[in-house]
Parts: structure tokens; C-alpha cells; sequence
């Protein structure tokens, strides 16, 4: 059958429409991945600070790289070579694998290791001192292998920088081979890398891993050795890597399957392309007013959006399946309109409730839901009719239909069934083991626990700071800032004494403050001091009296130096450290303790707070956790209230006490059931359970209200409402059933609890919904 | 060039009498000369050979420190807790030491040629052989090694880095000799090669 001409030029106005929509959205569409934007506006100090340190602390930028696969020793030369070349690569900002690279300082600031070097605050640098110095150097010219000595010597015969560039390590000096450090083992030869980009950051994280691979390749063209990457920015780009290629190829295989069997129900590929136009309305609708509202759209609440969205590609298959024979589309579409309707507000009004939320990301995704399922069920009724042929095949004909939809309604469940069930139901809830909600933020884009424990392995061999603990201090300015870190020094290193901790860091230890700079410069001796002290320490060992004059210029150009500054350390490998260490803001600097090997967090927070005002121990997997579970509460209640003015809108719709009881029966049941389910099988719940049982429920709805609609009306609707519903259920089902054989946690979680939820209503709707005895 | 071919073939077979075989151990001696001393240093100990490629270095005098050097890794052990390993090539003139030191005890010079160029001279049962790194960035590390004997008796190893440092290994008997409060390069000559 044809299409009239204004249908064809309808269609193709739709579809130019859209084509234009979806070039707007393209060239406007931003995809934000931080994090912070799904989460609830911070409250404790803790929380605010979380949430800007959140995967840009110290530690959580740093990848771990571990070479293995040869002998030691060509381990470490392609540890070497990897360390050549990623210092020289932008996304990094800092590279060590336990060389000592003396290029650390530049060449002018070499003067300095005078004024930053701990070495003499407890001892002068005097005749006795420089005796010790020289003699262990004469030992050190006599072993094998020490002829680089002769050209670093007379500049820095106490080997000054040596002792820097030890102190300036981000770990905690592990195994070494061949000089560079290795697993205790001695298989795995290790280094770290500081990205500049944060964890959060997929893409740029993305790009420093590339960099990374090529290396890999550049070093090790024959691929004969093992490169492992470990770390939360590696971790990051992987899962988004796996969870799009998984919901990429399960994508796929799901569209081929669903539209196979659009095919094999409605044998006609144009009917099959026309259902795809609703959904497709609704999507650009959606991002159109996300993107037109807010500036950057949030990944997660794409994905959210798109997977509510689902309940859209019902609508019209309710329309197809509802076809007579001889009767126009549109005719069709009025008459099932006012039970359409009815499911698209209400779970419109629903979602609604998410733009009070607070949280950008939710509110964000209130805009794209409302506004998309809105698009779709208006094109559905409005558009989609006048661009379908009448229908050549009444797809509910079958005799079957008509038999099952007549067996249901004599089923008669015993009265006290729903009722018992939803009894049991909450007592699995309340009463399975394991806590019900799960609170690891980390747990958002899940991270297999595999690589999980091979990366706290990694960590603990190189001593890498710990991610959970930082010591926050806040000062007026960088100065104080540094000399509150100094202050804290000898309390952290009685602990270090005492194995509470294993190591730390701070800006202070890379740049003493400047009056620690200055004491030190007074104490340094002057020149003539020098002179004589180095001369009398030269007698007693065979170096020439003459060689050290570069050193005794160092000395004496450092006596005159102003103290360095940040700006100064900004443009050497220490810059970006520096600046992760020690934050400046509007309102102040806030400086950073990072620690090691963390023993005892109780005595941590004896030192905060010993530490005085304005520095506190941020345990930043509690105040994760609190901001979690208080995002959770936020939604669970946008949930309570999108439920209740669902229920409304329903009641409203439907106005009779029985009629609203009847359809909202079965979903209630099917949410209850499906929640006990998911406890029953051990598992803790997350945000895409919930999210995912919101879909079922929205799709649920739908099925109860066409139900009850042809409860009302009688068989013949019978036939065709129960086979829209079990099209709509049957592709559903297919789509999440393939989801839920993921192996990523999060498109499992969400493939499981859609597919059994859909399951569950659907069979609860047909059991449940039957024309009350008193109904005409 | 006739003189280098005779000087070339009396190496040969000059090398082939030195061939050690594995395990050996040998006194020795080392004076290390450097611009910025003013007396060489000189430390006395035991070289073991334990085959290509695997020495000992244990030093006895002044202080003591044991060296291992196994498949191109070195390890420093001092006895005041101080340690250090790396790998041979990151300290090119220990590597080529080695190796010309090797090829030696082997008894090869096909294998000292392919590293070095050889110049041998004899005078009075003494023989010189000097060894020139063919590769032009041993040489900026090592300038040339030169070996002195007696007969079949290694007595000297005499390394020379072109900044002007230089290390006289004194081996076996020679190891033993009496040395001067502060040798020098040409004090020690009469040790390296004795007047008979």
C-alpha cells in the first residue's frame, strides 16, 4: 500500500528535522567525565575538600609500570630507556624508576642544594665533616666503575644533590637492580609516572596511556617484554575502553537480534524503520535541550538517560499492534492515546522530580528523560500515525492470542497471594546478609579486583603515597604554608620512627620556607671559613688542595642567594609536584601531607590535630563514603517522590479508586519482588540498580496500563494489547538478557535487574490485572 | 704494512701463552692515578677469575669491599654497609677493561682484535701489549690498556682515560713489590718491567 503524498512529505519533514537536530547536537554536544557533577554539594570541610581532590591528589595521578619478561639487567635498560623518553613527554610531569638523574636542578639553581639540603641544620660544614666526605669519596674513586665520580666531584664533593634527589622521590626508596628499582623479586623492574591529567579525567588519561604504549613499542619493537600499567588513571581509560567496546558489541549483536524480531512480529521493514522514529525523536529532543540548558553534559547522565529512555520504543509498538483491519493508524493512535498518555506523564512527572535534586548530573538528567520521553510519546500520537499505511496485516489475529488472553482471565489467584508475596518480599529485603547499599565511590566505574590487588602490590613494593589519607593544612600564603609543613616535621618523623607510617611528603621537603633558607644560609661559613676548613680536611687525604674550588663557589654564591621561590622551581621537573602539593586558592594556599605505608591513621589524627586550626586528617575513603550514601538518600527519596506524583498522575488519570489500585498493583509487587531478588542473590545495590529498576517500573506501567485498558474493554483488545506487550516485553527482554552477560559489573547490574524486572511485571500485570466483577 | 703484521702475529701467539685456565686467583695491586689527587690511591686485594665475563674484586687494603661482576652486573659490597650495583655498560671503562681482560685469560685474540687494535713489542724477555679501543666512544671513556709481562707472566694492567687518570694493576708476583710512600707513573715502571 502506498503513502499519500502528504504522508511521504511528512515523513520526510520528520526526518529532515531530526537530521537537522542531530547536526545541532553533534557540533554542540560536550561529554563532561568529572565526577564531581554527579555527586551532592559537599558539607563538611572533609566532603569539600574530597571533591577537589578527587582523583588529583598526590598518588592518584601516579601510574605504576611494571617491565617484566627478560633478565634483570635488560629489565632495567628498558626502564632507563622508558624514563628517557617519557621525561620528555608533556602529559607526564614527573618520571622516576630510582636513577639518580643529577639533571633534577638546573645548572644555575645547582648553587642552592645549599639552602634546600637538610645536611648541615644539625652539623656544621666544617673541617671534620668534609674529612669524613673525602675520605668515603677516595674509597668511592677506588671501586670499579666510579670514573663518573671525577667529573661531579670537584663541584660537589659531599655529593649534595645526591642526597636531594633522594629526598625528592615520590616513593619510599624500594629494591634496586642495576640502579633502578625493581619487586622484591627482582623479575619486575618498576616505575612511576605522574600524569599531569587527573584520574578523573578519562580522555586526558587516555592520551598519556597512548604515549605511554608507544613508548612501550619504541622501546621494545620485537614485543619481547611484559608492560603492566597500573594505577586509577589507567584504570579510568580502561573501563571506559571496556564498558564501550562491551556496550558497544552488545549493542550491536542487541539491535540486530531486536530488529530481527520487529521483523519476524510486523513483516514489514518499513513499520520496523517507522518504530525506530519515536525513540529517535525523543533522544535528539532530549539532548537537544541538555545541551541547550547546561553547558557540558555529563557521561553518566547520558547513559542513564539513554537506558530510561528505553521505555520509549514501547509507544509505538502499542500503535502497530493495535491495528485493525481497515481502520486508519490515526484512529489507532486516538483510541489508545488517553492510556499512552497516561503512562507518558506520569513517568514524565516522575522524572521530574529529579531537577529538585540538587546534583547537577540528576538534574541534567530530569531534562534529557522528561524531555525525550515527551518528544517520543507526542511524535508517537501526533506524527507517527500520519506517516504509517493503513495495515495490511492485523499482527494480533493469531488464534493463540485470543486463547491465552481468555485463559488469563479465568485465572483466579488466591486472594492473599500479591499480598503474602509483597510481605515475603520485605522481609528478604530487611533480612539478607551483606550491607544493602554499596558505598564505594570507586565502585561507580567498578575496576576488576584483580587489577585492583595487582595495583596495591605494585604500590606497596614502591611505597607509593597513601590514596586514602592526606593531611590538609591551610595558610594565608606560601610561606607560612611551608613553615606550618616544617613545624609538623619532627612530630611526622617520630612516627616514621616508630613504624606508624612509612614515609611522607610534602611541598616543604621539595622547597623549605624561606626562613629556613635564610637560617640555613647564615650558617653556612664563609668563605675563609671554608677555605681553611676544606684545607685542613684535604691534608689528611690524597686530593689535591685545588680541586674544589668550584665547590667553594658554589658555597659562596649560595651565601648571597635569595631564597628560591615556587616561581623559580616551577619550570624543572619539580613544578607539578609542587603545585599538587601545595594548592593555591582564592582564599589562601592549602598544603598537602601525603604519607606511605600507612600503619596507624589513629596517630595521623593525633598530629592533626596537635597541628592546630585549619589543618585536618581528610580520611578521604569516609568522606567518599558519607558523600555517597548522602547521594544515594537524596536519590532514594527523588524516587519516594517521583513514585508518589507518579501515583498521582495516575490516580488523577484514571480517577476510580479500583481502576488506579489495579494497575499499580502488579509494578509495586514487581519493584518489591525484583529488590528482594537482587538482595536474595547476595549482591549490594548500586546507583544503576536503581536506576535500572526505575526503567522496569516505567515499563511496568506501560504494560498494567494497556492491561487494564483491555480488561475494561474486552477481547478483542485483549488480543491486541497482549500482543503489543509481549512484542514490547519480548524485545525488552532481549536487549537487557544480552546486557546482563557482560562481564563489566555495571551493564550486568543494569542488564539483570531490567530483564528480571520486566520479566516480573509483565507476568504480575497479566496475572493480576483482571476485569473487576462490578466493571460494565 | 710488514712491521704491523710481525708485531701482530708475535700478539698472537704472545696472547695464546697467557691463557689462564678457569677458576684463577690473583694477587694484586691497583695505584689509581687522578687529577684530583695529589698520591694515588692504592688498594691491595685478590682478583678472581671465575670464566668470561664473572670476576671477584676483594679488597684487603686499606679497607675492605668485595666487587662481583656477573653476566654484565656489578655489585659493590663495602664493609662499612655501603653498597652500589649497576649495570657494566653504564661504566664503559670497566667494560672494556673487562673485556680486553677477558679475551686475555682465554688465551683469544681473534676476540681482543675485535675490540682493539694491537701494537706488541718485546725487549730483553719483556713484552709490551698495547690495546686501543677500535670503538670511538670506548675510547672517549678508556685511551688504551697496556699489558707488561715476563715470559708467560702477566706483571702489569695499565689503564689510561684520556682526562688523565690512570689505574696500574700490579698482578701476581709484581702485586707483592715493594712501592715507593707515593709512586709515580714512572716509579712503577721498574716494577711493571724489571731490569734483569
Amino acid at each position: 500500500m502506498k503513502r499519500s503524498p502528504t504522508a511521504c512529505l511528512l515523513l520526510a519533514v520528520w526526518l529532515v528535522a531530526l537530521a537537522a537536530l542531530g547536526g545541532y547536537v553533534q557540533r554542540t554536544l560536550t561529554i563532561g567525565t568529572d565526577l564531581r557533577l554527579f555527586l551532592p554539594h559537599p558539607q563538611t570541610a572533609e566532603e569539600r575538600l574530597l571533591l577537589q581532590e578527587v582523583g588529583a591528589g598526590p598518588g592518584s595521578r601516579l601510574l605504576v609500570v611494571a617491565i617484566a619478561g627478560a633478565e634483570p639487567i635488560e629489565l632495567a635498560a628498558a626502564s632507563q630507556a622508558l624514563a628517557a623518553r617519557l621525561s620528555a613527554s608533556e602529559h607526564f610531569s614527573l618520571v622516576a624508576n630510582g636513577e639518580i638523574s643529577p639533571e633534577a636542578l638546573p645548572d644555575e639553581l645547582l648553587p642552592y642544594r645549599y639552602l634546600l639540603s637538610p645536611t648541615f641544620d644539625q652539623r656544621p660544614l666544617d673541617a671534620d665533616f668534609l674529612r669524613g666526605e673525602l675520605t668515603a669519596r677516595l674509597a668511592d674513586l677506588a671501586a670499579p666503575g666510579s670514573a663518573f665520580l671525577e667529573s661531579l666531584l670537584p663541584r660537589d664533593p659531599t655529593l649534595e644533590l645526591l642526597t636531594l634527589v633522594r629526598r625528592w622521590q615520590p616513593v619510599h626508596e624500594p629494591h634496586r637492580q642495576y640502579e633502578v628499582w625493581f619487586d622484591e623479586t627482582g623479575t619486575r623492574a618498576l616505575l612511576v609516572a605522574e600524569t599531569r591529567a587527573a584520574a578523573f579525567d578519562p580522555d586526558r588519561q587516555q592520551l598519556a596511556l597512548d604515549e605511554l604504549h608507544a613508548a612501550f613499542r619504541e622501546i621494545d619493537p620485537e614485543q619481547r617484554l611484559r608492560f603492566t600499567t597500573s594505577g586509577a588513571g589507567a584504570f579510568s581509560a580502561l573501563m571506559k575502553e571496556r564498558t564501550a567496546a562491551e556496550a558497544g558489541s552488545r549493542g550491536t549483536l542487541a539491535t540486530v537480534a531486536l530488529i530481527a524480531l520487529l521483523l519476524l512480529v510486523y513483516r514489514r521493514t518499513d513499520t520496523v524503520l517507522l518504530g525506530a522514529l519515536p525513540l529517535a525523536s525523543g533522544a535528539l529532543a532530549g539532548l537537544f535541550a541538555v545541551t541547550s540548558l547546561f553547558g557540558v553534559t555529563h557521561g553518566i547522565t547520558l547513559a542513564f538517560g539513554f537506558t530510561l529512555l528505553g521505555v520509549a520504543l514501547d509507544y509505538p509498538m502499542h500503535v502497530f499492534s493495535h491495528q485493525r483491519r481497515g481502520r486508519p493508524a490515526i484512529e489507532t493512535a486516538r483510541a489508545l492515546w488517553p492510556t499512552l498518555a497516561t503512562g507518558v506523564a506520569s513517568t514524565c512527572i516522575g522524572y521530574f522530580a529529579f531537577a529538585f535534586s540538587g546534583v547537577t548530573g540528576l538534574v541534567q538528567l530530569a531534562c534529557f528523560t522528561v524531555t525525550g520521553l515527551a518528544a517520543a510519546g507526542l511524535s508517537t500520537r501526533f506524527l507517527l500515525p500520519y506517516v504509517m499505511t493503513p495495515a495490511a496485516h492485523v499482527h494480533a489475529d493469531a488464534p493463540a492470542l485470543a486463547g491465552l488472553w481468555n485463559r488469563l482471565q479465568v485465572v483466579r489467584l488466591p486472594r492473599w497471594l500479591a499480598p503474602g508475596a509483597a510481605v515475603i518480599a520485605v522481609m528478604i529485603i530487611a533480612a539478607a546478609p551483606g550491607p544493602t547499599w554499596e558505598n564505594d565511590l570507586s565502585k561507580l566505574t567498578p575496576v576488576p579486583e584483580q587489577l585492583l590487588k595487582e595495583d596495591a602490590q605494585l604500590r606497596a613494593q614502591l611505597g607509593t603515597p597513601d590514596l586514602r589519607y592526606l593531611l590538609a593544612v591551610e595558610a594565608p600564603d606560601i610561606e607560612q604554608a611551608l613553615m606550618r609543613l616544617e613545624g609538623l616535621d619532627a612530630a611526622i618523623e617520630a612516627l616514621q620512627q616508630r613504624g606508624a607510617i612509612a614515609g611522607y611528603q610534602h611541598a616543604a621537603r621539595y622547597l623549605p620556607s624561606a626562613r629556613t633558607q635564610l637560617a640555613r644560609r647564615e650558617r653556612l661559613p664563609a668563605p675563609t671559613a671554608l677555605q681553611a676548613a676544606l684545607s685542613r680536611a684535604i691534608e689528611d687525604t690524597a686530593f689535591r688542595p685545588d680541586v674544589f674550588a668550584p665547590f667553594l663557589r658554589d658555597a659562596e654564591r649560595a651565601r648571597s642567594l635569595p631564597p628560591l621561590t615556587l616561581d623559580s622551581l616551577r619550570a624543572t621537573a619539580l613544578g607539578a609536584t609542587l603545585d599538587m602539593l601545595l594548592r593555591q586558592r582564592a582564599e589562601g594556599v592549602l598544603a598537602l601531607v601525603a604519607f606511605t605505608g600507612v600503619m596507624d591513621p589513629a596517630a595521623l589524627q593525633d598530629i592533626a590535630l596537635a597541628a592546630g586550626p585549619n589543618a585536618i586528617l581528610l580520611d578521604m575513603r569516609a568522606a567518599s563514603e558519607s558523600l555517597v550514601a548522602r547521594q544515594r538518600a537524596r536519590i532514594l527519596w527523588m524516587l519516594v517522590i517521583a513514585g508518589v506524583l507518579l501515583v498521582v498522575t495516575v490516580a488523577v488519570a484514571l480517577r476510580e479508586r479500583s481502576r488506579v489500585l489495579r494497575t499499580l498493583a502488579p509494578v509495586a509487587l514487581s519493584c518489591l519482588l525484583l529488590l528482594a531478588l537482587l538482595r536474595a542473590a547476595g549482591g549490594s545495590l548500586t546507583l544503576f540498580h536503581l536506576v535500572a529498576l526505575t526503567l522496569a517500573a516505567g515499563l511496568g506501567l506501560d504494560y498494567a496500563l494497556f492491561f487494564e485498558r483491555a480488561a475494561r474493554r474486552g477481547a478483542e483488545d485483549g488480543r491486541h494489547t497482549l500482543h503489543a506487550v509481549l512484542v514490547c516485553a519480548g524485545s525488552t527482554l532481549l536487549v537487557f538478557a544480552l546486557l546482563a552477560t557482560s562481564s563489566l559489573p555495571v551493564l550486568r547490574a543494569i542488564g539483570v535487574t531490567v530483564a528480571l524486572g520486566v520479566l516480573l511485571n509483565v507476568v504480575l500485570a497479566a496475572l493480576l490485572i483482571k476485569r473487576a466483577p462490578d466493571d460494565s | 704494512m710488514p712491521a704491523t703484521s710481525v708485531a701482530a702475529l708475535e700478539a698472537d701467539s704472545l696472547i695464546r701463552e697467557l691463557a689462564k685456565p678457569a677458576p684463577a686467583a690473583l694477587a694484586f695491586t691497583e695505584v689509581r692515578f687522578s687529577p684530583l689527587l695529589r698520591a694515588p690511591l692504592i688498594v691491595r686485594g685478590e682478583l678472581g677469575y671465575q670464566g668470561p665475563e664473572n670476576f671477584d674484586r676483594q679488597v684487603h687494603e686499606p679497607w675492605r669491599e668485595q666487587a662481583r661482576i656477573r653476566a654484565g652486573s656489578v655489585h659493590v659490597q663495602r664493609d662499612d654497609g655501603a653498597s652500589r650495583s649497576f649495570a657494566l655498560h653504564r661504566a664503559p671503562e670497566l667494560e672494556g677493561l673487562l673485556a680486553g681482560f677477558s679475551a686475555l685469560l682465554a688465551g683469544d685474540p681473534a676476540a681482543v682484535r675485535q675490540r682493539f687494535s694491537m701494537v706488541a713489542h718485546e725487549v730483553d724477555g719483556r713484552w709490551t701489549l698495547e690495546l686501543t679501543p677500535r670503538d670511538a666512544r670506548l675510547r672517549k671513556h678508556m685511551e688504551r690498556i697496556v699489558i707488561e709481562g715476563a715470559a708467560g707472566e702477566l706483571r702489569c694492567l695499565t689503564t689510561t682515560q684520556p682526562n688523565g687518570s690512570a689505574s696500574v694493576m700490579l698482578l701476581g708476583e709484581a702485586a707483592a713489590a715493594d712501592l715507593p710512600d707515593v709512586p709515580s707513573r714512572e716509579s712503577l715502571r721498574s716494577v711493571c718491567a724489571p731490569v734483569r
